[in-house]
């Protein structure tokens, strides 16, 4: 189990699972699932949702916007709740994050119930992200001081920096996972502060089909490595502005 | 249209154009997804979701046109605090001024349902007044029945009869967008000066 914070960063968590196009899938669905999460779930609202089209043709490359309609189930609270749309699932669960040991079973209910309804579901992409917003006191602070993943400039360029990005992919179980990894910087409302989102996104790149027992081993394995990533991202100097508990 | 990315938006210094023209049909909010492109070719035409090509005319912006992110484009995103940060930030490129972030979108995160046609409603409220006049976007708390909601304020030179007239007009007709939402959002003005 990774480090316990009394502040923990984390602002959204999000696990999703995108169907391949050939799962069986029609307008019912989304109802079908309430009717099975409504007691945990009983609030739902819709949202219409632009996605893009990239089509290659003779004539070129041309974009189009597609849209579709997904439903939200939320809990009472709001903090933590479901998305369906056409071939996708998503849980997501927001500030304040409860703990991994209580957010997984929403992620293995909300699964479960998906597959039973749908009885085969092939994946195209599991994901699972962490969003982490960073309140840093000072205007000018050196990253470097608080992460160990970032930004080096070298020695010939001495400029303060006013805004940043620095990212990167890494490959896990021989490329049949990858781990997005994002440090930047965004606008604060508080003052003399810095604010940094530290995004860590990992997710299944070949699709395959999988148990649902399968499935839920491979989130709980990603969300290790997602722990030991963003250990790994931390200064101790950075750590104790999220007060771990001992 | 060329500048899709808020990087080339803040480089060709000529947001407004775009964004009056493409927000409309939330194509921009789409498309403006900052940070993640890696690369600008040449040549691609824009499809909106009604058929409707939309060439690229200015030639010299044409140049910049055609995109390849980091992420795959085509599929919206499952995280809701992205979604809302991307919507705020293009709003405000499109000019609005937007008070305590941090309470917009706590609202935001308690009534998703509006995220998607907020950029929509900036576009036409700031499409209408002009750029002589200041619009902030904030939350609004109402301490007497403990109501929040999303309040575009908008501030002009002179208060004069055109201008309220503009603003229920304005008013009546952004908000037909939002009538059937969880989340509310009002356009108003406080009378105060400008500056």
């Amino acid at each position: 189990m990774g480090k316990v914070y009394i502040k923990p960063p984390v602002i959204e968590a999000v696990c999703e699972f995108r169907l391949t196009s050939d799962t069986k899938w029609d307008l019912t669905i989304p109802g079908l699932v309430y009717e099975k999460l409504k007691e945990d779930f009983p609030i739902k609202e819709q949202r219409e949702i632009q996605e893009f089209d990239v089509i290659q043709d003779p004539d070129g490359v041309k974009q189009r916007v597609k849209r579709s309609d997904r439903v939200l189930f939320f809990k009472e609270d709001k903090k933590l709740f479901i998305q369906v749309g056409p071939h996708f699932l998503a849980i997501n669960c927001l500030k304040p994050y409860p703990k991994w040991e209580m957010y997984k079973p929403n992620i293995s209910k909300a699964f479960g119930v998906l597959s039973d309804v749908l009885e085969t579901i092939k994946l195209r992409r599991i994901g699972l992200q962490y969003r982490n917003r960073i309140d840093i006191p000072g205007n000018n602070i050196d990253l470097d001081d608080y992460f160990e993943f970032g930004i080096n400039l070298g020695r010939h360029i001495t400029q303060p920096m006013v805004d940043f990005i620095a990212g990167c992919t890494l490959s896990f179980s021989e490329n049949s996972d990858l781990c997005r990894i994002q440090l930047t910087n965004i606008t604060s409302d508080i003052p003399e502060t810095t604010t940094v989102l530290l995004d860590i996104n990992y997710f299944l790149v070949k699709p395959r089909s999988f148990t649902k027992e399968e499935t839920m081993n491979w989130i709980e394995e990603a969300h290790t490595r997602i722990e030991e990533i963003f250990e790994g991202c931390l200064k101790d100097k950075l750590r104790e502005l999220f007060e771990e508990v001992r | 249209m060329a500048g899709f990315s808020a990087a080339l938006l803040e480089k060709t210094d000529d947001l407004e154009k775009f964004s009056h023209n493409l927000a409309e049909n939330d194509l921009l909010a789409q498309m403006l997804r900052d940070k993640e492109i890696l690369e600008i070719n040449e040549g691609v035409n824009v499809e909106n979701d009604y058929g409707i090509k939309q060439e690229e005319k200015d030639a010299e912006e044409t140049s910049f046109c055609s995109l390849q992110y980091r992420q795959m484009p085509e599929e919206a995103p499952s995280s809701i605090t992205y979604e809302i940060q991307r919507v705020l930030k293009l709003i405000e490129k499109m000019g609005l001024k937007i008070e305590k972030t941090n309470d917009v979108t706590s609202y935001l995160l308690l009534f998703p349902d509006i995220i998607d046609v907020l950029p929509t409603i900036c576009n036409r409220v700031v499409s209408k007044i002009g750029a002589n006049n200041r619009v902030h976007l904030q939350l609004y708390n109402d301490p007497e029945i403990d109501d929040k909601y999303l309040t575009i304020l908008i501030r002009t030179r002179d208060y004069e009869e055109e201008f309220m007239s503009m603003l229920d007009a304005l008013s009546n007709d952004c908000l037909r967008l939002i009538e059937n939402k969880n989340g509310w959002l009002v356009i108003t003005t406080d009378f105060q000066d400008m500056e």
